[in-house]
């Protein structure tokens, strides 16, 4: 989720993962598929059917600016972003996106 | 001394030989040519040669130790869903389909994926499907069979089947779900039911999609959740509330 202003700065994005874990013979948690011998409670998959309400605060004053967009996006992506310090982020399809505008006080 | 190609290709005729009796998907395509053109795209039909498959199966025989990788039965945890007809198949063409796909031999795979003949073919050359009154033809008998239509279907593979390898639990969620109660099956999403031909030369009527659509389809991920927002200022701070729906009943991402 990105926060920014009329101008398009963005204030800061915030990430929540979803991810599917397991946990192995011995308990331990794991995202390997061959060793998950059942569904762990460390997993944040989205459950069925479930409803999920995330909590977010942003350090955004309303004298920050004269109208603030909040941009929040949902992609499902395949495979771990690559650990090789370049900061990509893996294949990813678009899930859902929506956008709210809210009015700020920065004066003109 | 042989090396691991010599080994592949020594295994290769026999093989070849058990794939030819029970019927490779190719050979139903002349007459089911929507079926088998869907098919094709499905994951289905990568079964055996998906990157992650590939990638997979080597680890988890490593994790059973040294001697699986000649052991069929340790192998048949990832095929009796991945490549069905070798249920049936003798210790020796486990082992080459083994070999197989440890050396990443894709086009010898080839009618072993999951195929026609592993949802469809019933006793001997009898195929059964859910069509209520199916056409006669000179290749094969055909049989009507209620249970294409239940969820339970699915159930032999998409769930956790194997004491040893849970990779999927998708049918269990499912079981709980409010679509379960509802009589939404697995079916009604991932066999979509359009107007068309399910063979050559039969009548138009009701027939399903055979592309399995799911988390790699960028239609299917965009049904999964809807997400709403609000937000107001509290003090100096902006506060935001995202809901984000899972819509679909099982878990989001899963397998």
């Amino acid at each position: 989720m990105i926060v920014s202003d009329e101008t398009g700065w963005e204030f800061e994005t915030i990430k929540r993962v979803y991810a599917n874990f397991g946990l192995d013979k011995n308990g331990e948690t794991t995202g390997v598929v061959w060793k998950i011998v059942k569904q762990s409670s460390d997993s944040t998959a989205l459950r069925a059917e479930e409803i999920r309400i995330e909590k977010l605060s942003f350090p955004v004053e309303p004298r920050d600016g004269k109208r603030f967009t909040i941009k929040a996006r949902m992609r499902y992506h395949y495979a771990p972003a690559p650990q090789d310090g370049s900061g990509r982020e893996a294949e990813a399809t678009k899930m859902a996106e929506t956008i709210l505008t809210i009015p700020g006080k920065r004066p003109s | 001394m042989i090396g691991a190609e010599g080994v592949v290709a020594g295994r290769a005729e026999q093989a070849a030989d058990f794939r030819a009796s029970p019927l490779p998907a190719t050979q139903c395509a002349s007459c089911h040519v929507e079926h088998f053109a869907e098919w094709s795209r499905s994951f289905h039909a990568r079964s055996l040669t998906s990157e992650d498959f590939l990638k997979t199966f080597p680890h988890y025989l490593e994790s059973l130790g040294t001697q699986a990788r000649e052991d069929p039965q340790a192998a048949m945890g990832c095929f009796s869903c991945h490549a069905p007809l070798l249920k049936n198949a003798e210790p020796q063409v486990v082992r080459q389909v083994t070999a197989f796909v440890l050396a990443k031999e894709i086009k010898r795979l080839d009618g072993f994926e999951v195929g026609c003949v592993g949802c469809h073919l019933d006793e001997g050359r009898v195929f059964s499907g859910p069509i209520g009154n199916p056409q006669e033809n000179p290749f094969h008998a055909s049989k009507f069979s209620t249970s294409y239509k239940e969820a339970s279907f699915c159930a032999t593979c998409h769930m956790w089947a194997s004491s040893t390898v849970p990779c999927s639990d998708v049918y269990s969620d499912w079981k709980k779900s409010r679509a379960a109660k509802q009589g939404t099956t697995c079916q009604a999403c991932h066999m979509a039911e359009r107007s068309g031909i399910a063979a050559a030369g039969a009548p138009q009527r009701k027939i399903h999609g055979h592309a399995f659509p799911g988390g790699r389809s960028a239609a299917m991920l965009q049904k999964a959740v809807v997400l709403r927002l609000k937000a107001g200022f509290r003090e100096d701070r902006l506060e935001v509330t995202a809901t984000v729906r899972n819509l679909v009943p099982h878990r989001v991402p899963d397998g």
